[in-house]
């Protein structure tokens, strides 16, 4: 294999990553069979042309060892997710047209007719035969796209996110400078869902210092999460604030659960209750706690923090921070006049940069701007759509632009009314919606309160009176034991509008 | 009561939905609320309830109504 210009795989850490979910557990070696065997089957360019592959199969290890053999021999992955329908798994390969669909025996019945399709058993499968000839195998190049990962779309249509070798080589780099001090951790675990990109930062984590991979088969069944981390002395853990959430409430109450060997765990999707910091500090032995952020458009994050060692920082009444921006990016707060400011919406540039939309010319271009600092040339920039602001060197998400809503006149943003209730004693977590429109407009929130408290409209309304003005103040509060969930794993506002209707 | 009803009880006052919502097929995943955040309230409540710690490695087995029931009979829990 040529090293120079492979633009993943060339650490020699990879070949030092092992796979494992509880049932099988695979190597390099193995690796190394499936990217002869899926070269075998398919080539990885026609004509010159990068091919795809998506992936349609349970979650476990050979779902994510075939990413690295697929990686390994030229092709572009796009992660597909056995819980999503079928027809919009179908919808995304009839969009993609790959040279082949990974499935197993589960899901290979599903697939439309018309695709090639493998089944994955056979891509591991050693066979004699088989030309080892790393000649003949040509790796990803910078140029080349490593993966596509389809998001849901305002208008209800999947978009797909189209993330360049060069961009997920430079988040490798990213991680292996920022965590270096956690170059020794042995076993990370996937808890997320395969098709979000939370996943791509644990593998990035693998690239970077040869750490090797769970993969937690039933993601959303917690106390056996919390068991595979007990089983393999798991020491890195990247997961949503709900995981964390579930996790540490479980760990808390379940008799011999110890989950000390967690030493790094990371934060991101979605902001998180302060209270999370304080949780792992009491269930383990001084792991450090980060939290991270950043659109799939920006390469899975572009800025980090670390939260356990900033007790100023983390306190019931203040907003955690998503902290600074990573050493290879630049960004600017745009304001409304487009012009740099303390307070505006977060634009990134830098080398993480999606290289645009799958077969969307229109969304790509609206994505984009161009950064109004640099005057002699057009440098591009990622709209986030987050509005932020700076303070002491640190920079605070205030909620979407999207979300800013006009109540009587004001512009509020319904995600800072739900930050200010999620601050008051007795509330585990809101979320604040926006009903009606225009003069109708009026703010309700969602609320989830500790186990076992009762709460009254007046209570909420006194205690927040407190830390908003008025007009900032929901018209009506609903008590709820749990929120429903999109597919990223964030509250799904749209569910809870629909509750109200 | 036979163990079965038990649990179904427990599960449906844990999830806050009606007992009919619920038999022997019933796990995480199958009905709305039983949610990830709801099932690992279920191991605990079942752990208080019939006095028994489930072990670790059957965590990942218990995540149905069926399931549960035979894990508790394994222990030798009877109503």
């Amino acid at each position: 294999m040529n090293s120079k210009i492979n633009t993943i795989l060339d650490k020699s850490s990879f070949k030092n990553i092992s796979y494992f979910d509880g049932q099988s557990k695979l190597s390099y070696d193995e690796v190394k069979t499936c990217t002869f065997n899926l070269l075998k089957n398919i080539p990885a360019r026609v004509n010159g042309v990068q091919q795809g592959i998506c992936l349609l199969m349970e979650r476990g290890s050979h779902y994510i060892a075939t990413m690295f053999a697929a990686w390994q021999a030229g092709f572009y992955i796009v992660p597909l997710n056995t819980s999503w329908p079928i027809q919009k798994n179908n919808e995304i390969i009839s969009k993609i047209k790959p040279a082949a669909v990974i499935s197993d025996d589960e899901n290979i019945t599903s697939l439309a007719n018309g695709f090639k399709s493998i089944n994955v058993i056979n891509l591991f499968e050693k066979n004699e035969g088989l030309q080892n000839d790393f000649s003949l195998v040509s790796p990803l190049r910078p140029a080349d796209v490593a993966y596509i990962i389809f998001t849901s779309g305002s208008t209800g249509e999947p978009k797909g996110v189209v993330i360049s070798a060069a961009s997920f080589r430079s988040y490798v780099d990213w991680t292996q400078r920022y965590f270096a001090e956690y170059s020794t951790s042995k076993r990370l675990l996937l808890t997320s869902e395969l098709t979000f990109d939370i996943t791509m930062g644990d593998i990035a984590f693998a690239l970077a210092f040869g750490t090797s991979i769970g993969v937690a088969r039933q993601n959303t069944n917690i106390p056996s999460v919390l068991a595979l981390i007990m089983k393999y002395e798991i020491d890195v853990l990247y997961s949503v604030p709900t995981t964390h959430l579930a996790l540490t409430a479980f760990a808390k109450r379940k008799r011999g659960a110890d989950i000390s060997c967690l030493k790094l765990i990371l934060s991101g999707g979605d902001r998180f209750p302060w209270q999370l910091v304080e949780d792992y500090k009491s269930l383990t032995q001084g792991a450090h706690f980060y939290n991270v952020y950043g659109p799939t458009e920006v390469t899975i994050n572009c800025f980090a923090v670390r939260l356990d060692n900033k007790e100023n920082l983390i306190a019931e009444d203040k907003p955690v921070p998503i902290g600074e921006c990573f050493d290879s990016l630049n960004y600017v707060l745009l304001d409304e006049d487009n012009i740099a400011s303390k307070e505006g919406e977060l634009c990134i540039s830098g080398p993480q940069l999606m290289m645009g939309y799958y077969q969307d010319k229109n969304l790509t271009d609206s994505a984009f701007t161009t950064d109004p600092t640099v005057s002699f040339v057009q440098r591009l920039l990622y709209k986030t759509g987050d509005l932020a602001y700076e303070d002491d060197g640190l920079i605070y998400l205030k909620g979407r632009i999207d979300g800013l809503v006009k109540i009587r006149g004001y512009r509020i943003h319904p995600d800072e009314v739900s930050k200010a209730i999620d601050t008051l004693d007795g509330v585990d977590v809101s979320a604040v919606v926006t009903v009606g429109k225009q003069t109708d407009a009026a703010l309700v929130a969602f609320i989830k309160l500790d186990q076992g408290l009762e709460f009254t409209k007046e209570t909420i309304d006194s205690k927040l009176k407190e830390k908003l003005p008025a007009y900032m103040i929901p018209v009506d509060y609903v008590f709820v034991e749990t929120f429903p969930l999109n597919q990223s794993g964030k509250i799904d506002k749209n569910a809870l509008i629909k509750r109200l209707l | 009561m036979i163990l079965l009803e038990k649990v179904i009880d427990i599960v449906a006052t844990t999830l806050k939905v009606n007992k009919d919502e619920i038999n022997k097929d019933s796990g995480l995943g199958t009905i709305a609320k039983w949610d990830s955040l709801n099932h690992t309230n279920l191991v605990l409540e079942l752990e208080d309830a019939f006095d028994i710690g489930f072990d670790f490695d059957e965590l990942d087995k218990i995540i149905t109504v069926e399931k549960i029931v035979a894990s508790l009979e394994d222990k030798g829990v009877t109503i």
